[in-house]
C-alpha cells in the first residue's frame, strides 16, 4: 500500500470508486470485500481504478559472492475515469511511473533512474495479462507466472532476470481486500508473491555478471489516499532463511503515533501465518541517516519486535541497511524516498534473513505535498 | 596599404563566418534541449507514421536508448499589437515532443540540469495534449519579449492561434542559441491537422554510452526491423547533408570575396611598387654600402610580410563586425532555397580565422615579391638613375602568354564541374577559366598601349601637353602596363557581375511575367520559405476556390523527396476549373499529348522535370525515374523540361491525383487566383485577408513589388564587390599616376624651366591618366562580356542547373565606363597638378 500513497503525492492528486468493486464520486472504482480474483487477468491492469503498481525488490548474488540488491516500481495512474489504454500513441488517460535502483554492496554503490511516460506507444500496463513496459523497462509472465524483468540504470547497469515464484502468491488482508483507512474508500487489492527465484544477468558498469537470489513482488489496486493526519510511513519486506516471510508497514501520524490500520503479517509456506495490529509490534529507529542532496533524514538502522506465530514469544529482529545512501532523490516525481536493502540480524547479530525497506516522509512534509 | 589588405581579408572573412552559421541554423530538438542527440530515425521519403512506433519500440526492446519522437513545423508569430493582415511575420520552428517522456531523457544527461528538465516541472499540473500551451526558447523569449504566462498568436498552416507561454526554457550553452516553440506532440499533431504523423525520432543515448558499441547495435537492431520503412543516420551525417546542399552556395560566396581580395592585390602591388620607386637612392646607397640583394629582398619582404599580418588582422576584427551584419541576410538567402535556418549572429570560427589570415598575409606576400625582386636586382648605379631602366611585372612583356591564356579559358570552360554526388556541383573549372580570362585580357591590353600611342599619335595636334602625354605610351613603362591590366581586371569584373545581374533580372522578369498572370496569389503566413512546412489545407483552398468572385484557380503542391540519395521535390498543381490550361515555361516542351493523371499501360507515370533537375541528374526528355513514395516506388518518364528560377534543388512535377493518393495529402503550397472580369483585385485582397488572417494574400503588383526587393536584397553583396572592384580601379590609378610623377620629377621640373605651366603639366597627367582608363575600360569591358558569359552559361549552369538569357545592360555598362574614364581623368590631372609642384632638386 506505501507505494500507492506515495504515487498518490508525486502526482498531487485528491481522493477519489469489474471486478465488483464500488464507485467513488468522481467516478473511479474502488476496492470491496470479498474480490474474486481470476489469474492470470487480476495480474494485469485494472484501469477503472485510479491508481495501481507492480513492485520488485530483491537481492541478487555472483557465483563468486558478490552481492547486490535491486528495486524496479512500475506505477499506473489514471487521469481520467472510464479511460482506457493508449487509444493512441501518446494518450492522455494513463500515466506511467517507473523506478529502478542497484545496490552494490561490494563497491558500496547506489544507482538509480526514475521514469515518467503517457500511455501509448513508450508505456503501458495491459489488461487481461501481466505486461509491464516503461520505456526500455518492461516485466511479462509466463503461464507458469514467472516473470521476466528487463531493464537499465543510465549506462552503467542492465538487469535481465527471471523470477520464479517459490511459493504460491498471498493475498493481504481478507482474501485481498486491505483496509487501509476509515473510509469506504480507503482499502486496495492486494496480491504478493513473497519468494521469488531470481536468475539472469546483470551487467555493470560493463562487466556481464550471471545473478541468482531472490525476490518479493507485490501487485495493489486502489483508488484511495492518505489520511489527512498521516505524515508518511515505514515498510519492509522480509525473508527469512527459516523459509518464512514477513510484511511490515507503519503508517505514521502528526503526532509520531502509528495509524491503527498498520500491519504486520507472517507468511510461511502455506501462506499467512497470521497479522498483527500497530499495538502488537513496534518499529525503532537505532540511527539515522542524513541525505546530502534533499537534507532528508532518515532512520535507516530499524529494531523490529514482534510476535513469533511459532510459539507467540516476542523476538526482535535488527533491519540493518547494507549501505546507508540508498535514497532515491524524486528527480522526476519531486518526493525523495529511502528505498534500501537489509540484513536481518537476530538478536546475536547473526543473520537470519534479507529485507528491503521503505522510508517515506522525511524529505519534506509528505502530508503537506499530498494535500 | 594595411586598410586594402584589411578590407580583403574582412570581406572574405565575413561572408565565410556568415555562411557558415547560416548554414548552421539546422540543429536537432534534442540537441537544443538535452546536449546531443546520438541517433536519428527518419523515412526515407514524407513523414513517419506513428502506427511503425510499437515495432519501433519492439526493435529497441530492453537497450538503454530513450527516444524523443519530433514533429516540426514552421509558424507565423503575430506580435502583439501588429495587425493580423500584416504581410510579413517572423517564421519560426514550431517542435512538437512528448513533453512528459523528454523530461525522461533529462536523467541521461550529466546532472539533469537541461532545459528538457524545464518541461512540466514537478509539482506543476500536468496539462497533457493542451492545446493553447506553448515553450519558448530563451531566444524567442528575449527577440520578441514573450514571457511566462504571457500570450503570443501563430500562424499554423492557414489558421492563427492564440497561444500562452507556458515556460521559457533556460539557456545552458548547448542550445541557447535556438530560436523555437515547443509544444507537447499530439497537441502539435491535432494543431498541424497531422494526426498520426511524425517527422523524425531522435535517440539519446546515456552519457558514459555515447560513441561506444551501443550505436552500431542500435543500428543494427532498427534496420533489422525496419523493413524499409525507416533509416538511421547520426546526427553528423544529418548536419553534414544540410551543409552540402549549401556547399554551392558558400563556395560561391568565397570566391566572390577572395576576387575582391585578388583585386585588392594589384592595388597592393602598384603601392608596393611606387614605394620601391621612391626609395631607389636608398636601395642604391645600401647597395653600395655592401648590402647583399639577399638581404634587400628580405627586408622588402619582411615589410610585405607586415603589412599582412597587420592588415589581415585587422581585417579579421573588421570581418567579424560584417558577418554579424551580413548573416542575416545570408541566413535569409539558406532559408529561402535549403532548410529553415534562424540564425541571427555569426560565431567565431578558429579554422575561418587562420584561412582569412592566411589567405591574407599570402596574398600581401605575392604581392610584395615583384617589387622586392624589383629593389634587390637593381643594380647601384640605376639605383640613382632617374629613369629606371625597367619596371613592373615581366609577364605583361608577353602578350603571347595573354593569348594562351584566353585559350587555356576556353578550354577550361569545356570542362564539366566538380561532382559531390548529387548533392553539389561546384564550377572549379568555370572559375579557374575565369582567372585566366581575367589575367589573359589583362596581359593581352596592356601590350596594346604602343599600338593605341601610334593610332592617337596625330590626335593631340601641337599641344606640348598632348604630344608629352602620347610620348610615355610609346615605350609604355611597365608601371603602364600593370596600370592597364589593374584596370581592366577590375572592371571586367565589376561590369561582368552588372552583366550577370541583368541577364538574371531580364530572365526572371521574362519567366514571372509568363507564370505570375493571376490577380491574386496566397501562402500560409508562416510559409516564406521553400523549406517551410505550412500547408493551405484542402478544405480551405476548395472554398476559396468557390468564391464567387474567383474565375479559375491554380494551386500547387509539393514534398520533399530523395532521388539518388538527394533531396529534391516531387510536386503536382490543380487546376479549377479542370480546363483552364497550365502555365509552363518550356525548356523542352512535350513533344506529344500528355496525361499526368494516369499510368501508362506499362505502370509508368508521365511527368514534367524542372531544368534544375534534369541538369542535376543528368536527366532529359524520356528518361526514367524511379522515386520512392510513401506508397512505393514509382516510375516517372520525363516527357517535358520546364524552367523554375525558385529552386535550385530541382523538381518532378506529377499529376495532382498521383500526388495526393500517394501522399495522402491534397494541401496546397500556393494558391493563385484569376478574378472575373470587373472584380476589383485590392477590395477582394482585402476581404480575403481578413476572412484568412493565416494567410499572406497578395496582389500581383504587390507580389512584383516584394520580387523586387528580394531581388535587390539578394543582389546587394555583388553590388558591394561592384562598388569595391571600381574603387580600387581608380586608386589604382592615381596610385600609379603617382608613382610615374615621381619618377618625372627631375623631367617635370625641366618642363617648368622650359615654360610649361602646372596646367599644362596636370592636363598633361589628366590626358595620360585618362587614356590609361579608356584602354584599361575598353579591356575591361571586352573582358566583362567574356566573364559574363562564362557566368551565365558555365558558371551559373552547373552551380544552379540554370539557363539565363545574355542580355547587356548597356546604359549601366555605359554609366560605369564613364564614371571610371571621368574619374580617372580627374584622379590624373589632379596628380600631375601636384607633380608639377615637385622641386627638382628635392631628388638628389
Amino acid at each position: 500500500m506505501k507505494r500507492g500513497i506515495m504515487f498518490l503525492v508525486i502526482m498531487g492528486v485528491g481522493l477519489s470508486a469489474s471486478l465488483r468493486a464500488g464507485v467513488t464520486a468522481d467516478g473511479f472504482a474502488y476496492a470491496t470485500p470479498n474480490p474474486s480474483f481470476q489469474f492470470p487477468r487480476d495480474h494485469g491492469s485494472h484501469p477503472e481504478f485510479r491508481i495501481e503498481w507492480w513492485y520488485y525488490t530483491g537481492h541478487l548474488f555472483a557465483a563468486s559472492g558478490r552481492r547486490f540488491g535491486f528495486e524496479a516500481t512500475f506505477f499506473r495512474y489514471a487521469l481520467h475515469p472510464g479511460g482506457d489504454h493508449a487509444e493512441s500513441a501518446f494518450g492522455t488517460n494513463q500515466l506511467y511511473m517507473a523506478h529502478m535502483a542497484l545496490t552494490d554492496v561490494e563497491g558500496q554503490t547506489f544507482l538509480y533512474e526514475e521514469r515518467l511516460h503517457r500511455d501509448g506507444w513508450e508505456a503501458w500496463a495491459k489488461e487481461g495479462e501481466l505486461d509491464l513496459r516503461n520505456g526500455n523497462w518492461s516485466v511479462t509472465m509466463s503461464e507458469d507466472e514467472t516473470m521476466t524483468l528487463k531493464g537499465s540504470i543510465r549506462g552503467e547497469v542492465r538487469l535481465d532476470v527471471r523470477l520464479a515464484p517459490q511459493q504460491d502468491k498471498v493475498l493481504f488482508g481478507d482474501q485481498g481486500y486491505s483496509r487501509k483507512g476509515d473510509a469506504v474508500e480507503a482499502a486496495s487489492w492486494y496480491i504478493t508473491f513473497p519468494r521469488l527465484e531470481v536468475a539472469g544477468e546483470l551487467t555493470f558498469r560493463g562487466e556481464v555478471i550471471p545473478v541468482t537470489g531472490q525476490a518479493w513482488m507485490d501487485h495493489e489496486i486502489s483508488s484511495s489516499q492518505l489520511d489527512p493526519d498521516q505524515v508518511g510511513w515505514d515498510w519492509a519486506s522480509i525473508q527469512l532463511d527459516d523459509g518464512r516471510s514477513v510484511m511490515v508497514y507503519l503508517l505514521r501520524q502528526k503526532d509520531s503515533t502509528p495509524d491503527v490500520h498498520s500491519r504486520l503479517t507472517w507468511i510461511g509456506a502455506e501462506g499467512i501465518l497470521g497479522a498483527w495490529g500497530p499495538s502488537d509490534f513496534s518499529w525503532t529507529a537505532r540511527e539515522t541517516w542524513t541525505s546530502p542532496e534533499t537534507g532528508g533524514v532518515y532512520p535507516v538502522d530499524i529494531d523490529l519486535v514482534l510476535p513469533d506465530p511459532d510459539g507467540g514469544a516476542a523476538r526482535r529482529l535488527r533491519l540493518k541497511p547494507v549501505m546507508a545512501a540508498q535514497e532515491l532523490t524524486g528527480q522526476l516525481s519531486g518526493v525523495p524516498y529511502w528505498e534500501g536493502a537489509c540484513d536481518v540480524l537476530d538478536e546475536a547479530g547473526t543473520r537470519i534473513g534479507y529485507a528491503y525497506v521503505e522510508l517515506t516522509g522525511y524529505a519534506g512534509d509528505l502530508g503537506e505535498a499530498m494535500r | 596599404m594595411v586598410l586594402i589588405v584589411a578590407l580583403g581579408v574582412g570581406s572574405f572573412f565575413s561572408v565565410r563566418l556568415a555562411g557558415r552559421a547560416a548554414a548552421s541554423g539546422f540543429d536537432l530538438f534534442a540537441e537544443a534541449v538535452t546536449g546531443g542527440s546520438d541517433l536519428v530515425v527518419e523515412t526515407r521519403v514524407g513523414e513517419f507514421p506513428t502506427a511503425w512506433l510499437p515495432d519501433f519500440r519492439e526493435a529497441l526492446g530492453s537497450l538503454p536508448v530513450k527516444a524523443v519522437p519530433v514533429l516540426e513545423t514552421t509558424v507565423g508569430l503575430v506580435l502583439p499589437g501588429s495587425p493580423g493582415s500584416a504581410m510579413d511575420v517572423p517564421t519560426l520552428r514550431m517542435i512538437g515532443v512528448d513533453l512528459l517522456a523528454v523530461r525522461n531523457v533529462a536523467t541521461y544527461r550529466g546532472d539533469g540540469k537541461t532545459p528538457a528538465a524545464s518541461f512540466a516541472n514537478p509539482g506543476e499540473s500536468i496539462s497533457l495534449g493542451n492545446l493553447d500551451q506553448v515553450y519558448l526558447s530563451s531566444r524567442v523569449s528575449r527577440d520578441h519579449h514573450l514571457h511566462r504566462g504571457g500570450e503570443l498568436t501563430v500562424i499554423v498552416n492557414d489558421t492563427p492561434r492564440h497561444l500562452s507561454v507556458a515556460a521559457v526554457l533556460p539557456e545552458d550553452g548547448s542550445g541557447g542559441s535556438g530560436s523555437f516553440l515547443v509544444m507537447d506532440l499530439p497537441a502539435l499533431q491535432r494543431l498541424t491537422g497531422r494526426e498520426d504523423r511524425l517527422d523524425h525520432i531522435e535517440l539519446v543515448f546515456p552519457e558514459s554510452l555515447r560513441g561506444g558499441p551501443l550505436t552500431e547495435e542500435v543500428i543494427r537492431v532498427l534496420m533489422a526491423a525496419s523493413e524499409g520503412r525507416w533509416v538511421v543516420r547520426t546526427p553528423d551525417a544529418e548536419r553534414a547533408s544540410a551543409q552540402s546542399m549549401t556547399m554551392a552556395f558558400r563556395f560561391n560566396l568565397s570566391i566572390l570575396s577572395s576576387l575582391a581580395l585578388l583585386v585588392g592585390l594589384f592595388l597592393i602591388l602598384q603601392a608596393l611598387e611606387a614605394n620601391v620607386l621612391r626609395r631607389r637612392s636608398e636601395i642604391g646607397v645600401l647597395r653600395m654600402l655592401g648590402a647583399e640583394r639577399r638581404w634587400l629582398l628580405g627586408s622588402w619582404m619582411a615589410e610585405a610580410l607586415t603589412l599582412g599580418v597587420v592588415g589581415s588582422g585587422l581585417g579579421l576584427l573588421l570581418g567579424f563586425a560584417g558577418a554579424q551584419v551580413m548573416v542575416r541576410g545570408v541566413a535569409g538567402t539558406i532559408s529561402s532555397f535549403y532548410h529553415q535556418t534562424t540564425v541571427s549572429a555569426a560565431g567565431w570560427h578558429g579554422g575561418e580565422a587562420l584561412l582569412a589570415g592566411w589567405i591574407g598575409v599570402v596574398a600581401s606576400l605575392a604581392a610584395g615579391w615583384l617589387p622586392a625582386r624589383d629593389a634587390a636586382n637593381t643594380p647601384p648605379a640605376h639605383a640613382f638613375l632617374r629613369q629606371p631602366s625597367r619596371t613592373g611585372i615581366r609577364l605583361l612583356d608577353h602578350p603571347m602568354l595573354g593569348a594562351g591564356l584566353l585559350l587555356a579559358g576556353w578550354g577550361l570552360t569545356r570542362l564539366p564541374p566538380v561532382s559531390f554526388g548529387y548533392i553539389a556541383t561546384l564550377p572549379v573549372a568555370g572559375y579557374l577559366a575565369a582567372v585566366a580570362f581575367l589575367t589573359g585580357t589583362g596581359i593581352l591590353f596592356s601590350a596594346l598601349l604602343p599600338v593605341a600611342a601610334r593610332l592617337l599619335r596625330g590626335w593631340g595636334g601641337k599641344s606640348p601637353s598632348a604630344r608629352y602625354a602620347l610620348s610615355h605610351f610609346r615605350m609604355p613603362s611597365g608601371r603602364h602596363k600593370l596600370t592597364v591590366a589593374g584596370l581592366v581586371l577590375a572592371v571586367g569584373m565589376a561590369a561582368g557581375m552588372v552583366l550577370l545581374i541583368h541577364s538574371f533580372q531580364v530572365t526572371l522578369w521574362g519567366w514571372i511575367d509568363r507564370t505570375l498572370t493571376a490577380d491574386v496569389f496566397m501562402i500560409p503566413k508562416g510559409q516564406q520559405t521553400a523549406s517551410g512546412k505550412q500547408r493551405i489545407l484542402e478544405k480551405t483552398w476548395r472554398t476559396i476556390a468557390s468564391d464567387p468572385a474567383v474565375a479559375s484557380a491554380e494551386l500547387r503542391h509539393g514534398f520533399p523527396i530523395e532521388y539518388a540519395d538527394t533531396p529534391t521535390f516531387l510536386t503536382a498543381r490543380t487546376q479549377l476549373p479542370v480546363s483552364t490550361p497550365f502555365r509552363h515555361i518550356w525548356v523542352e516542351p512535350p513533344r506529344s499529348e500528355v496525361n499526368l493523371q494516369s499510368p501508362t499501360e506499362s505502370g509508368q507515370w508521365q511527368a514534367f522535370a524542372s531544368e534544375s533537375f534534369c541538369r542535376r541528374f543528368g536527366k532529359g526528355l524520356g528518361d526514367e525515374v524511379t522515386i520512392l513514395s510513401p506508397a512505393g516506388e514509382k516510375t516517372l518518364r520525363i516527357v517535358g523540361m520546364f524552367a523554375d528560377y525558385g529552386n535550385e534543388r530541382g523538381s518532378v512535377e506529377v499529376g495532382a491525383d498521383p500526388l495526393a493518393a500517394w501522399f495522402g495529402d491534397r494541401s496546397a503550397i500556393t494558391v493563385s487566383l484569376v478574378l472575373r472580369d470587373g472584380v476589383p483585385v485590392e477590395a477582394f485582397r482585402t476581404r480575403l485577408q481578413s476572412e484568412y488572417p493565416g494567410l499572406n494574400i497578395r496582389s500581383q503588383a504587390l507580389l512584383r513589388e516584394e520580387i523586387h526587393r528580394l531581388f535587390r536584397d539578394t543582389f546587394s553583396i555583388t553590388l558591394a564587390l561592384q562598388a569595391i572592384g571600381v574603387t580600387v580601379a581608380v586608386a589604382g590609378l592615381g596610385l600609379a599616376m603617382i608613382s610615374l610623377m615621381l619618377e618625372r620629377r627631375r623631367e617635370l621640373a625641366v618642363l617648368r624651366e622650359l615654360g610649361m605651366t602646372r596646367r599644362g603639366i596636370a592636363g598633361s597627367a589628366a590626358l595620360e591618366g585618362g587614356l590609361t582608363a579608356g584602354l584599361g575600360l575598353l579591356g575591361g569591358l571586352v573582358l566583362s562580356f567574356i566573364l559574363g558569359w562564362v557566368l551565365i552559361f558555365v558558371i551559373n549552369r552547373q552551380s544552379f542547373g540554370w539557363t539565363l538569357s545574355y542580355a547587356v545592360p548597356w546604359g549601366r555598362l555605359a554609366l560605369l565606363g564613364a564614371g571610371i574614364l571621368v574619374t580617372g581623368t580627374l584622379v590624373s590631372g589632379w596628380v600631375g597638378h601636384w607633380g608639377a609642384s615637385l622641386k627638382g632638386e628635392r631628388e638628389g
